[in-house]
């Protein structure tokens, strides 16, 4: 492949994959050589929110139930607000306002400026995914949490109106300005998506195993799709990943290890690329012609021509991948479950540098292998009980990056489960 | 003691000297049997030259909890990390490299800790109770609204130098006056935390009711409760 200049770009940088279509793709460069760490700044627990940036300010939430706003340039806080539950939903800001989804089962809208609660919005509380004997822990007939589920639904928003999915199940959708409720949609379970935006249809997958597209003004049914089901364990279903969409296609990733393309219109679907029983959670990103994505357990960064789905280039990344890629001039940053972070060329594949958390490299507990896997057979010794919950658990505290990065200004801000939040020049 | 001695003495005391001042942002970790975890711990001076400071533990679940009992003299810092973790112990001496190295000490655990400074001090003041409004200031009651009973509560709210202080009465409890530590208000929303107890109210005044509706959450639990004006001498049923 030729090297991908940049394609569309976009001023806003305030919401989770940098607009409402999630295109995921950012104004000027990053760092194509890895300098040193900039800033990194604490919390007290994991960083599965990706951060955005609005007007030399970074927000972000951390497990440890707070959303911060940390000064882009020094690292240091410019206020934190309290949440009552762990916060792993990447904010949006409109209009001064920071808005963001909590465990507490509360939606929040915080004055950017101050960090002062504008107002919150009760939805009918959070909860994981769950199944009985999900993945094949034991005792089969027990209901298991999906230790995986790591993510909130993050908030899109548009025209006074602020989307975000639940763990009720349902789709909301507020008015931006006094939280009243617009309209809410009922899936079948769980919505931890992050919703997508495009021509007055909202977009997100459900753990119900289909995906929506309602209509933003109304809340009523368009079309669905249904994606594939796993009434075994429970594994292979649900839509985890967030969607984007690109010239009236939307492109999804999904439990079932398919990566869809459906007519952004109808629900047709226009193309899947099966991933070998992979996990496809980050959402993809479409650039030049090719739609660009990693993968979990296959380990791979992959891309793929947008409009056939036809395989295009594919290297291995070592570890699971949930981040999303950022892309910037011509460069896709993203991290990895093992504690390191890319920086590759999308052209040529090559990887440009890469950096490892203090944490994985210390590899307390032999989490990793000498070569930076997941020390599997050491980690998930027991399928009984909680023991595999625990073993990923634990597994998650390697500081590895859930969370997807923001390119501003050639440094790529990411937070890690190792609860800093990373500068990187 | 011969002159050998005197100048390794002199240029350890050098080193001393030179050593980092104590205020600043600390990083590094604890040395558990187990694991090693990080540690984080600002350390400043106020305006009339107290120290004050706050630890993060990243992995741990705890951010900018204070440190009490806080004293830095002659090259030592001891503290109290408050409300967290079940409040252990550090206590370190600054070395000669200029890292401040000494033990963290929990539940009769010990275990040794190694920080060395990282950058200016970012210590996270204790959060401040707010003002309240006009429309929240006074005396309330209602009912709280249990699975099998209701409790009578009362609460009044009043400012003081520039703070609101809450008052929280539950009827027919073997302690019915329960500490407010911290009062915030927010546009219309009302949060009174209860830390002694581990509970939260978090309500909202509807404008033109007069009732701030909310509820009582403890222990993952929520109970609803809605307060009315005191005047009307008894409580909405």
């Amino acid at each position: 492949m030729k090297p991908l200049a940049i394609g569309v770009v976009f001023a806003a940088q305030s919401m989770f994959r940098v607009n409402p279509a999630h295109g995921g793709i950012f104004p000027g460069a990053g760092p194509r050589q890895f300098h040193q760490v900039k800033w990194r700044f604490a919390t007290g627990d994991r960083i599965v929110s990706s951060p955005v940036w609005s007007d030399g300010v970074l927000f972000f939430g951390s497990d440890d139930g707070n959303v911060y706003a940390v000064d882009a340039a020094t690292g240091h806080q410019v206020w934190q607000c309290v949440t009552g539950g762990p916060v792993p939903s990447t904010p949006a800001v409109a209009g001064g306002v920071v808005y963001v989804n909590s465990y507490d089962g509360k939606f929040y809208a915080i004055e950017a400026k101050t960090g002062r609660l504008k107002w919150k919005f009760r939805t009918g509380g959070e909860r994981r995914f769950e199944a009985k004997g999900l993945d094949g822990f034991q005792p089969k007939n027990q209901t298991f949490a999906d230790p995986w589920d790591v993510y909130l639904s993050s908030p899109v928003v548009a025209n006074d109106t602020v989307y975000f999915g639940s763990g009720d199940g349902n789709v909301y959708a507020l008015n931006a300005t006094n939280g009243d409720l617009r309209w809410k949609f009922a899936t079948g379970d769980v919505v931890h998506a992050s919703p997508a935006l495009a021509n007055g249809i909202i977009y997100v997958g459900s753990w119900d195993s289909y995906f929506y597209a309602i209509d933003a003004a109304t809340g009523t049914l368009k079309w669905k799709f249904h994606g594939g089901e796993d009434p075994l364990t429970h594994n292979q279903v649900g839509f985890q990943s967030s969607p984007s969409v690109a010239d009236g296609v939307v492109y999804t990733g999904c439990r079932d290890s398919n990566v869809y393309a459906l007519d952004a219109a109808t629900g047709q679907l226009k193309w899947k690329v099966f991933n070998d029983g992979s996990w496809v959670i980050a959402t993809p990103v479409v650039i030049e012609g090719k739609v660009v994505f990693p993968t979990s357990d296959t380990s791979l960064f992959r891309t793929v021509d947008a409009a056939t789905g036809k395989p295009a280039m594919k290297e291995s990344t070592i570890a699971y991948v949930f981040s999303s890629p950022a892309i910037a001039a011509g460069v896709a940053y993203y991290g990895v479950l093992n504690g390191t972070f890319e920086a590759r060329d999308l052209g040529t594949g090559k990887l440009l540098w890469n950096f490892q958390t203090e944490t994985a490299r210390r590899n307390a507990d032999w989490i990793l292998t000498s070569e930076k896997k997941f020390n599997d057979a050491w980690l998930y010794r027991s399928a009984w009980r909680e023991a595999p919950v625990v073993a990923t658990d634990l597994a998650f505290h390697i500081g590895g990056f859930f969370s997807s990065p923001l390119v501003k200004d050639e440094v790529v801000y990411v937070g890690s489960t190792d609860g800093y939040l990373y500068a990187l020049e | 003691m011969t002159a050998l001695t005197r100048i390794v003495l002199l240029l350890s005391t050098c080193a001393l000297l030179n050593a980092a001042e104590p205020a600043g942002r600390w990083e590094g970790t604890v040395r558990l049997p187990a694991r090693e975890i990080s540690l984080v711990l600002d350390l400043d001076r106020d305006s009339a030259g107290h120290w004050n400071g706050s630890a993060i533990f990243p992995e741990l679940g705890v951010k900018g909890s204070p440190l009490a009992d806080l004293v830095v003299q002659d090259g030592h810092v001891s503290c109290i990390v408050k409300g967290a973790l079940g409040g252990p112990k550090l206590s370190a001496r600054l070395t000669a490299d200029g890292g401040l190295q000494g033990t963290f000490e929990l539940a009769g655990n010990s275990a040794p800790l190694s920080v060395r400074k990282s950058g200016p001090p970012q210590v996270d003041l204790p959060r401040e109770s707010t003002a309240v409004g006009p429309d929240f200031v006074g005396d309330w009651q209602g009912d709280l609204r249990l699975p099998d009973h209701a409790l009578h509560v009362k609460l009044s709210l009043v400012n003081r130098d520039g703070k609101a202080v809450a008052t929280v009465t539950v009827a027919d409890t073997p302690n019915p006056n329960v500490p407010v530590n911290l009062v915030t208000q927010d546009s219309d929303n009302l949060t009174l935390e209860m830390k002694g107890i581990g509970a939260i109210y978090d309500g909202v005044l509807h404008p033109g009711t007069n009732e701030i509706a909310g509820t009582f959450q403890q222990s993952g639990l929520e109970f609803p409760i809605v307060f009315y004006r005191a005047p009307a001498k008894e409580a909405k049923r």
